[in-house]
């Protein structure tokens, strides 16, 4: 029974931590059952929304244990993703026993967090070679780079405000436009190049890609929630944008 | 020469986007030759619909078939490959354009850059299923992710 409970709870927190990372329900639903056959529990049921899920299993004895989890942190945290992916695999092939993969996982979600700093230099490079993309030169990469680097550092404030999540997309949008305004009034330069690679990177890519893969697994209700979600955070990301242009 | 700055920028700039993105540092030299490829595809066939949705699905190809043999999850690969494609410069004129309330324009730029969008967007989905209905025979033991 104990055994039991601790294979429960390391296929629900392998599940928990898949979707606090933005990976796709069908991997968080597959990922658990696999850990639940691995680790010896009879039927496992799962039903998994990007918002929480339920687990319910059915021991030897025939008694049913159900984990239920709402999740409410979520980020993009491919690294992550991939990490629970090889533990869910070594469990599968039975390289791990529940506790030892119920350790790994606790591990894995103690895991410092990468530095604001290097998160903002990956940000402002990013901006900096998007707008060369688009058409900028030196001017224009420096330019985005700036304003790049200021949206990614000035954005991690407002999630600790607790603000909504569009609205911190909102903030972002208003950051970039607005500092590549500033930057463009003091320096000149194309501003359509600097602006579209300033907000390159926070268009929300993952929310679509995952949308699309969720709905054509057949996970509709996660894919309508994540296609509203993207929705959402590009229209109020435009709205952020247009705030800066018209001030 | 411009457009041969232009190549490597997105190279760069789809790596960047996968550091920020949290992607594991192994996988990014994969993802940004993969954008690169992608984005010569997509100037090669002048920047068109159509020209969406073939670099979309050579992205989305080449990246389940890179997930495959790494042994990866397919999303790790196909966001940050896939971004050098996806219309940036669109959605800022459309903002732009309802900025200054030149609506007829808004609407041309933003349905044309919702096109490029669904068009990815249904390459993407091709290629998945393309790579859901075939095993490779790379791995035989384990079941593909």
């Amino acid at each position: 029974m104990e055994q039991a409970k601790l294979a429960l709870s390391a296929a629900a927190l392998a599940a928990q931590t898949i979707l606090e990372c933005s990976g796709e329900i069908y991997r968080a639903e597959e990922t658990a059952i696999r850990m639940c056959e691995a680790f010896g529990l009879g039927r496992a049921e799962i039903m998994c929304f990007p918002t929480g899920f339920m687990l319910c299993v059915q021991t030897e004895c025939g008694e049913s244990l159900t984990r239920i989890k709402r999740v409410r942190d979520r980020s993009i945290q491919l690294q992550t993703l991939d990490e629970v992916n090889t533990i869910s695999r070594a469990s599968a092939a039975g390289q791990l026993t529940a506790g030892q993969a119920l350790e790994a996982l606790e591990r894995l979600r103690s895991a410092p967090r990468p530095r604001h700093a290097l998160m903002a230099l990956a940000y402002a490079a990013s901006a900096g070679f998007f707008s060369v993309m688009f058409g900028g030169g030196w001017r224009e990469f420096a330019l985005a780079f700036v304003a790049g680097g200021l949206t990614q550092g000035l954005v991690p404030l407002f999630r600790r405000l607790n603000a909504a999540a569009p609205l911190i997309s909102m903030a972002g949008g208003f950051i970039a436009a607005a500092s590549s305004l500033v930057l463009i009034g003091l320096m000149g330069g194309n501003q359509e190049a600097v602006i579209s690679g300033a907000i390159m990177p926070l268009l929300p890519g993952l929310a679509i890609t995952n949308a699309v893969r969720d709905t054509m697994r057949g996970d509709l209700v996660a894919g309508m929630a994540r296609t509203t979600e993207a929705l959402l955070s590009a229209v109020l990301l435009a709205a952020g944008v247009a705030a800066a242009l018209m001030l | 020469m411009n457009i041969l700055i232009q190549c490597l920028a997105s190279m760069f700039a789809s790596a960047f986007f996968g550091e920020l993105l949290r992607q594991p540092r192994r996988t990014l030299p994969y993802t940004s030759l993969i954008g690169l490829n992608g984005y010569i595809i997509y100037l090669l066939m002048g920047k068109t619909g159509t020209a969406f949705f073939v670099a979309g699905l050579a992205v989305g190809l080449l990246c389940e078939l890179t997930a495959r043999i790494q042994r990866m999850a397919t999303t790790i690969f196909l966001v940050s490959a896939i971004i050098p494609i996806v219309p940036g410069l669109g959605v800022y004129r459309t903002i732009m354009y309802l900025a200054s309330q030149d609506f007829a324009m808004a609407t041309s730029t933003g349905v044309e850059t919702l096109t490029g969008i669904g068009a990815i967007a249904l390459a993407l989905t091709i290629a998945t299923t393309i790579f859901s209905n075939i095993r490779l025979p790379l791995h035989p033991e384990h079941p593909t992710p």
